[in-house]
Formats: structure tokens, C-alpha cells, sequence
């Protein structure tokens, strides 16, 4: 099984390519909103960073899925969003430690998590920039993504008041 | 059904405070490619020639290209058009940024300004929400301060389209910002908002999505490109060093313009280089336009001129506030680089303008500069020329008539002082030596713009890349005739350049890809244009569409009174000499620009005294609505 | 003694030369930049090859200045940057 996507968001320019090639993947149309990888924007300083599902140990967002739909891909150990169980609630949204779940029910009802694109990622293929690679060890991906979220939550503090 | 657009155009007219939207499809697509082309032809229809370009009759469009918003890299780029208030004809402004694609995917191809508000406004996009908001409280801020407060009222994933306190106080060569740091800089389209009192436009996140019309082959195309470009040697520096890693190869080749055209190459230039900004650490990330994994923007930092944390330079502005003005202070480019982004001016013009003034200074004008600024703007006096920025941008003192642009200003202080405007048109020359790079000098010399690069760039002339070398043999017959400081072949090189430039402004790829990189090719291009709109495509089908765009552009300005005689470039370019490194001497006469203009108006089958599309050539490309103009001026006597 | 620290900027000529950066020890003293290339070419041996296809291509610069006459002298008594590119593109 794939160790999954490691995110190095100081190498990450903004260009939002991995969302258009995610959601054309996907659904065969091109949308940022579609997409499961998340790219979080400061314009003002420059300051860029994707985030996407990790696949934390525990689940945490399958454990606060009260109508139990999500569950564990057994191919990719990526969480997988039954849409026949969920109830557009969006608890898992705020379970996330990585802020890594896209969630926007005007444009698709359900929540879109990750899945490696079942095993070939597509976003990881485009970004030449390098923010998005095919992890070679857990803690590496763990460290980029808690980057990427000490990054998101500064973006948070300084434009959500 | 339209395909790989939302075939809608939004109109705001600010006088009336009314909104609505226009409905296109696939004919208007077929003929015009995509924005700028479709952009063109809405200014025709209603943009009047004796409109005024500060005026309430004014307007501008903005919209992004027919492939953004789709998977295939580099294809974010947006279009601005407007009456430039510099030249007073048609322009054709190029950005960056994410706003276009987010414009996109609130479902509107192209937004259009119609008349001006009374007090300053904002609008304000979401999907189908549209509004019309007070900007009072904004009004006078910088661009990145403005952006930060809007983002804060409206969130996190909204962007910004920006005029600053330049755009606000017209000068003419104010800039349009989109997401702060991406500029549509030149003509003067910031004043022309700036007069409408429009301080920007807010897009929400939009809830749309691309539709394409064979989505497989589409992505299929698209990741052939993507392997392509990563393995383009010029992209591949690019992507490394930015646009000013072209610096080292102008002053080698001695086409790097210095000391307002004085010179042609430089023992500094390195320090304004894209490899010297790696190389000394003021590199510290990359940013890229929408959809663009070359991400050529550079984000540099330098503790020193008060802390400067910013996105450039560009190899324009590396040369126009650099060896353009005798600045080999990498710090104080930085800190230049920066004013100009956040008050909102072209940097092009900018240098332009304070090289002259550099020049009269030395000359014995402008005398009373001294006192005014309390330093003298001698040659590489930084801090003369970020005194003369603030100036110019709030019209200040001698800044009020420097604001006006080099056309202007040096007929008010001498008519001698216009040797050394290198400007031409309303326009200040764009940062190559074109007595040298004569593919560039035609292009110049025909550029609806004006004297400029952001048009028609024919990067290829150079041949410094195997694919360039093969370019030039493939439109002239012969690879010898790659390299600068020659005539042969120029004007079958631009023209090729100016049609491909048109399909790939219009698509919203970035030109880079297709002519500094090759990347993507004219096969390539048919072939995702056919599979994205579903509209058939050939190699020579989109050519020529280019062609159609390009023509009509020519046919706008006419209406707006451009002949021939405005083919033409800085009198400085035309008079004087340049010597190279090699202690080599070129003149471009006007002989000889004029012959490269002949030839170029016989390869278009225009008339060639005139430099005016004949009728059936206009009926050939479809224009028909442009043959009784051209009737017209056949009729008139040739000027 | 000063130390000539060579980095190599451009990718596809670091691949060519084996070598993405480099320090030669020398002495004290004026030399030619020709010089300073045949110290270099002690431990990066292909850049002499490559500096003579590639002379239209390929640019030295030394302390942050490019030269393009290696019959130059300069006077070394602190430490030398050298930096070595291929030519790029832009507009």
C-alpha cells in the first residue's frame, strides 16, 4: 500500500493545477471547488500551501461520522465517504486536523476527501513545483501536513477576525 | 452549448448602476479563439473611435481565455482591453493571478465597465449575485493594503482585481493589479478605472465548472503538454531563475538597453540578472499565474530600504529601474519593484520616464529637480528615483507633468528633451534594443500597443535554444538567419508570431510556452481548441483565426485614425547609433524599417502604402463589418 | 587562504559537469580568470570542454559581476564566488 501524498508547502507557488486535474479526474468536469486537494492562498505575502487527507491513524473523521459513511478503503487505506450514508452534516469537515476535507454543498453535496485517485494521484503528477509527492515516509507526510496547517491557521488569525 | 467557456458576459454600467448579462456561443468562439479576440470585437462594436479614453464612453473589458479554468497547465492568463488614455487607441492589457480563473468559474467569460460612477465604488461577484458597493474607505490605499481588507470583509477564497493610488490619481500609466501582484500594467488601464472610480472587483469562489467536449482527449493533451514543458530548456530556466534569466543573454548579445538606450550591454548586469537573485539569496519562493506549474514569479525579500517582502522583479523591470537607469543596487531594484506594485504603475513606463528625466538632468534640464527632491537624479541615484515614484504617483510637484507620460512631458519642457523619450505613440519602449533585435523592432513598430513586447514577442530571433533555430529556419528558409543584428526574414517572423500570439492570448495560455519555450505547437493547439470546445480545428484553421484577431485589431485603430505612419519607433532607435561589446556599430534607419514594413504588409496582403487591410482581404477573414471603414480610408489620400 | 567557491546554478549543466558546487584552495595573488578555470578544473575536469562548446551559452560570473574576457586579471586575497549558468529566456 502507498504511504499516500506529502505536502511541502514552502515549495508549493499557488498555481492551483493539482485542483483543475483533481476534479477533471474525478468528475470529468474542471472546478477548483471540486477538487480534493485543498489550496490554501495569501496573495499578500505570497504565501501558498495545498492541504489533503493524510489518512490519520483513528480516523478521526470516520469516528465523528454519525451516520458511520465513512470508512476505510481497504486498496488505498484512504477514508471513503459512502454518499449513500451521509447526511451532508459536516462534522467530519471539523474533525480534520488538516483542515484537508473540502466541503461545499452548493456545489457538491458531499464531503470530497482524497483517495490517491485509487492508487496513480493525478495532482502529484502535475505539480513540477514539487509541494505534492508520493510520501517515501510517514513522517514525512505527517510533518508536511502539520506544516501546512500551522500555515492555514496563520492565514485564518490574520484574514478571519 | 458552448463548451470549455460559460458563453456569458457580464455588463456593468456604472452610471445607470445597471448589470446584465450577454449571452455568446459557438460563431463568436469559431471566428475569435477566446478572449482577447472575442474582447476585440465587443470593443468594435462598442468602444465609438472619437470616444475619450478618460470619459464615461470608455470601456474596459477583462476576461480570461477559452482553455482556463480547464486542466491544461499554464492556460490561467487574462486579457484587458480598453482605450489606453497614453496612446488613445485600442489596447490590449496581459495579467496573471487567479482572478480570471476565478471570474471563470463564477460563470462569466468576460466582465464589461461601461460608463463611471460618481463616487468610488466596487464591485462585488458571486456567482449571480453581483453588486455595486462603496469603496469610499478604500479609496486612496495601496494595492496589498486594499486587498488584505477586502479579503478580510469577504473572506478567504475571494480575489481581487485592483487599481492603487496611482490608477486613483490617473496617471497614465497606471496599472490594473489582479491578486496583488500580477499586473496588467501597461496603457494606462488603471486610470481609466481610475476615472470610472472603480477601485476593483471582488470574486467570490464560484460554483461553476468547466465543461469540455471531449474531456479524455483533452486531458490527454494536456499532460502531453505538461511533460513538454518540463522538459523545455527555456521553461525549465525560466522556472528557476524568471524572466530575468533572459538579462544575461541580452547583454551578451548587446540588445541590454542601459542608460535610456545609451548603451547596449553592461559590466553590472548580472546584479539586475534572474540567476543573481538566486545566487545572492534574495530568492525565497516562487509564485506562479493561475494553472502554471512554471511558476516564473519571483517572491524576494531584502532587510534593507525599510524591509521589502514582495513578488518580482521581472526581467522588464530588472532593466527598465535597473541598467535603464543605471541601478546596479539589487536591493533598492527590490524595493522599486515593490512601490510600483502596491501604488500601482507599469514599471516599463516608469523606467522610462525616470531614465529621461536621468538624461535631461544631465543634460542641463529639469534643474529644479535638485530642491524638489532634495537630491539630484543623477544616473544609478536611487534615491532620487524612489522619490520620483511617489511623485509620479501622487502627482506631485514635477511628478503632476511625469505622470503624464514621456510623450507629454518632454514636448512641456523642450522639444529637444523628445530625443531622448524613448517612447513612441504615447508608448515608452519596451527593455530590448531593437536597432539590434530588428524581428523586435517590426513587431514594435506594428504593435497595437505600442513600442512593446507583451504582444507580439519574437523571443525565437535570439536562437539561443535548438527549437528557436529550427523556428527561424522553418518561417525563413534558413537557420543563418537566426541571431540578432540582422533584417533578413523579419517580417515572415512576425507575422507567424503575431498570429500564434493572438490564439494563445485568446486560449489564456501563457506565450512563454509556445514562444520562448516550444512547448505547445500550432498541431497541439488545434488539437486542444477542437477537443475543448468541440468547435473543428486545424493548424491553419487557428492561424488564421489568429490572423482574423490580429487584422481586426489593425482595422480598430484605423477607425481610430492609425495609417502607416505610425509604424514606427522612438526617434532615438532611428537617428542614433549603438555600439556593441564587440565595438560593432548598427543604425536602423527608417529605410530599412520601412522595407521590413513592406514586405510585411505584402506577406499580409494588405495594402502596403497604407498598411491597411484591403476589402477582400477583410471579407477573406470574415470581417465584413470592417470593409466600409477600409473602403474609407482607400478613399481618403494617404498619409 | 582564499578559497574559489564555484556553484553550479543551471541544472542540465550541473548534470554535464558532475558538479553542483565546488571549493579550490589557492594562494593569495593576481591571476587571470583563465587561471581561476584551470583551478576549477582540478575538481570539476569536464568545465573547460564545456566553457569552449558552449561559449555562446554558458556564462561565468566572479563576485557577482559575468565576464566574458578570461583574459582579465583579478586580484584575489579573499574568497572568490563563481557562479556558472546556461542562458534563459523571458520577456
Amino acid at each position: 500500500m502507498s504511504l499516500g501524498i506529502s505536502v511541502n508547502p514552502s515549495l508549493c507557488t499557488g498555481c492551483h493545477l493539482c485542483e483543475l486535474v483533481c476534479s477533471t479526474y474525478h468528475f470529468n468536469k474542471s472546478s477548483v471547488e471540486l477538487s480534493r486537494v485543498i489550496v490554501y492562498k495569501d496573495k499578500a505575502s505570497a504565501r501558498f500551501t495545498p492541504t489533503l487527507c493524510v489518512s490519520c491513524p483513528g480516523m478521526p473523521c470516520a469516528r465523528a461520522c454519525p451516520t458511520g459513511a465513512i470508512i476505510e478503503n481497504k486498496q488505498t487505506g484512504m477514508p471513503e465517504v459512502l454518499v449513500e450514508r451521509c447526511s451532508s452534516c459536516g462534522e467530519c469537515v471539523k474533525a480534520c486536523p488538516y483542515m484537508a476535507i473540502r466541503f461545499t454543498p452548493s456545489v457538491y453535496a458531499y464531503p470530497l476527501i482524497c483517495d490517491l485517485c485509487g492508487g496513480d494521484p493525478q495532482c502529484v503528477k502535475v505539480c513540477w513545483p514539487g509541494a505534492l509527492t508520493k510520501a517515501t515516509t510517514l513522517s514525512e507526510k505527517f510533518r508536511g501536513a502539520a506544516e501546512a496547517r500551522s500555515i492555514i491557521a496563520g492565514m485564518i488569525s490574520k484574514y478571519v477576525r | 452549448m458552448v463548451y470549455s467557456v460559460n458563453g456569458r458576459i457580464l455588463h456593468i454600467d456604472l452610471t445607470n448602476n445597471k448589470v446584465w448579462v450577454e449571452k455568446y456561443g459557438n460563431d463568436l468562439l469559431e471566428l475569435f479563439v477566446g478572449s482577447r479576440g472575442i474582447q476585440a470585437k465587443l470593443y468594435w462594436d462598442l468602444v465609438k473611435p472619437e470616444a475619450r479614453a478618460l470619459s464615461s464612453d470608455n470601456v474596459l473589458f477583462v476576461g480570461s481565455g477559452t482553455f482556463t479554468g480547464t486542466p491544461l497547465p499554464s492556460s490561467g492568463r487574462t486579457t484587458v482591453t480598453f482605450k489606453s488614455p497614453a496612446t488613445n487607441m485600442y489596447f490590449k492589457a496581459s495579467v496573471g493571478g487567479d482572478f480570471g480563473l476565478k471570474l471563470k468559474l463564477n460563470g462569466y467569460d468576460i466582465v464589461a465597465v461601461h460608463g463611471a460612477s460618481e463616487k468610488p465604488v466596487y464591485v462585488y461577484i458571486e456567482n449571480d449575485y453581483v453588486d455595486v458597493l462603496p469603496a469610499e474607505k478604500y479609496w486612496g490605499l495601496d494595492v496589498r493594503t486594499t486587498h488584505v481588507e477586502l479579503v478580510r470583509k469577504h473572506g478567504l477564497g475571494v480575489d481581487t482585481l485592483l487599481i492603487g493610488p496611482a490608477g486613483e490619481n490617473l496617471v497614465k500609466y497606471a496599472s490594473i493589479n489582479c491578486s496583488v501582484y500580477n499586473v496588467a500594467a501597461r496603457g494606462g488601464g488603471g486610470a481609466v478605472l481610475g476615472y470610472k472610480k472603480l477601485k476593483g472587483i471582488v470574486v467570490g469562489n464560484g460554483s461553476r465548472s468547466i465543461i469540455l467536449h471531449d474531456p479524455k482527449r483533452f486531458y490527454e493533451k494536456s499532460l502531453k503538454a505538461l511533460f513538454n514543458i518540463m522538459k523545455d530548456d527555456a521553461l525549465i530556466a525560466t522556472a528557476k531563475f524568471g524572466t530575468a534569466s533572459a538579462t544575461m543573454g541580452l547583454d551578451r548579445t548587446s540588445t541590454l538597453p542601459c542608460y535610456n538606450f545609451r548603451k547596449s550591454f553592461w559590466e553590472n548586469a548580472y546584479r539586475n540578472a534572474g540567476e543573481y537573485y538566486v545566487e545572492a539569496g534574495y530568492l525565497v519562493g516562487r509564485a506562479g499565474c493561475a494553472q502554471c506549474i512554471v511558476s516564473c514569479h519571483r517572491h524576494t525579500k531584502t532587510e534593507k530600504y525599510g524591509g521589502v517582502d514582495t513578488v518580482g522583479p521581472e526581467y522588464e523591470t530588472s532593466n527598465a529601474l535597473g541598467g535603464n537607469i543605471g541601478n546596479s543596487d539589487t536591493d533598492a531594484l527590490i524595493k522599486l519593484n515593490d512601490l510600483a506594485n502596491i501604488y500601482g504603475l507599469d514599471t516599463i513606463s516608469l523606467g522610462g520616464v525616470i531614465a529621461w528625466v536621468m538624461e535631461s538632468y544631465e543634460r542641463g534640464y529639469l534643474k529644479n529637480l535638485k530642491d524638489e527632491l532634495g537630491v539630484e537624479p543623477l544616473w544609478g541615484n536611487v534615491d532620487a528615483a524612489i522619490k520620483l515614484v511617489e511623485y509620479i504617483t501622487y502627482r506631485r510637484g514635477t511628478g503632476n507633468l511625469l505622470a503624464e507620460g514621456l510623450a507629454i512631458a518632454c514636448k512641456e519642457v523642450g522639444p529637444e528633451t523628445c530625443k531622448w523619450a524613448i517612447q513612441s505613440r504615447g508608448l515608452e519602449h519596451s527593455r530590448v534594443e531593437t536597432r539590434i533585435a530588428r524581428a523586435y523592432a517590426l513587431a514594435f513598430a506594428l504593435n497595437p500597443r505600442g513600442p512593446d513586447h507583451l504582444h507580439t514577442e519574437t523571443f525565437a530571433e535570439f536562437g539561443f535554444t535548438e527549437d528557436a533555430r529550427k523556428l527561424v529556419k522553418r518561417l525563413t528558409g534558413s537557420e543563418e538567419n537566426a541571431g540578432v543584428g540582422k533584417d533578413a526574414g523579419r517580417p515572415e517572423i512576425v507575422a507567424w508570431h503575431e498570429d500564434i500570439y493572438a490564439v494563445t492570448d485568446s486560449v489564456g495560455l501563457c506565450a512563454f510556452i509556445d514562444t520562448a519555450g516550444f512547448a505547445i505547437d500550432e498541431l497541439m493547439l488545434s488539437e486542444l481548441f477542437e477537443s475543448a470546445t468541440g468547435i473543428e480545428s486545424t493548424p491553419e484553421k487557428i492561424m488564421r483565426s489568429g490572423e482574423r484577431i490580429v487584422t481586426l485589431e489593425r482595422m480598430i485603430q484605423v477607425r481610430e485614425g492609425r495609417s502607416r505612419k505610425d509604424d514606427t519607433l522612438p526617434w532615438r532607435l532611428l537617428n542614433e547609433e549603438i555600439t556593441t561589446r564587440d565595438g560593432k556599430t548598427y543604425t536602423l534607419t527608417e529605410t530599412t524599417l520601412n522595407s521590413m514594413l513592406d514586405r510585411y504588409f505584402e506577406i499580409r496582403g494588405w495594402d502596403v502604402m497604407r498598411g491597411l487591410p484591403t476589402p477582400n482581404k477583410l471579407r477573406e477573414l470574415k470581417l465584413e463589418f470592417a470593409v466600409e471603414e477600409a473602403l474609407r480610408r482607400l478613399q481618403a489620400p494617404v498619409t | 587562504m582564499p578559497v574559489i567557491r564555484v556553484y553550479v546554478l543551471s541544472d542540465r549543466l550541473a548534470k554535464l559537469l558532475q558538479c553542483n558546487n565546488a571549493s579550490i584552495t589557492i594562494e593569495s595573488g593576481t591571476y587571470t580568470i583563465n587561471d581561476l578555470i584551470n583551478s576549477i578544473s582540478t575538481q570539476i575536469p569536464g568545465i573547460k570542454v564545456v566553457l569552449d562548446k558552449m561559449k555562446d551559452t554558458v556564462f561565468v560570473a566572479v563576485n557577482g559581476q559575468v565576464k566574458y574576457n578570461f583574459d582579465e586579471k583579478i586580484k584575489v586575497v579573499d574568497d572568490v564566488k563563481i557562479s556558472l549558468f546556461e542562458v534563459g529566456a523571458g520577456g
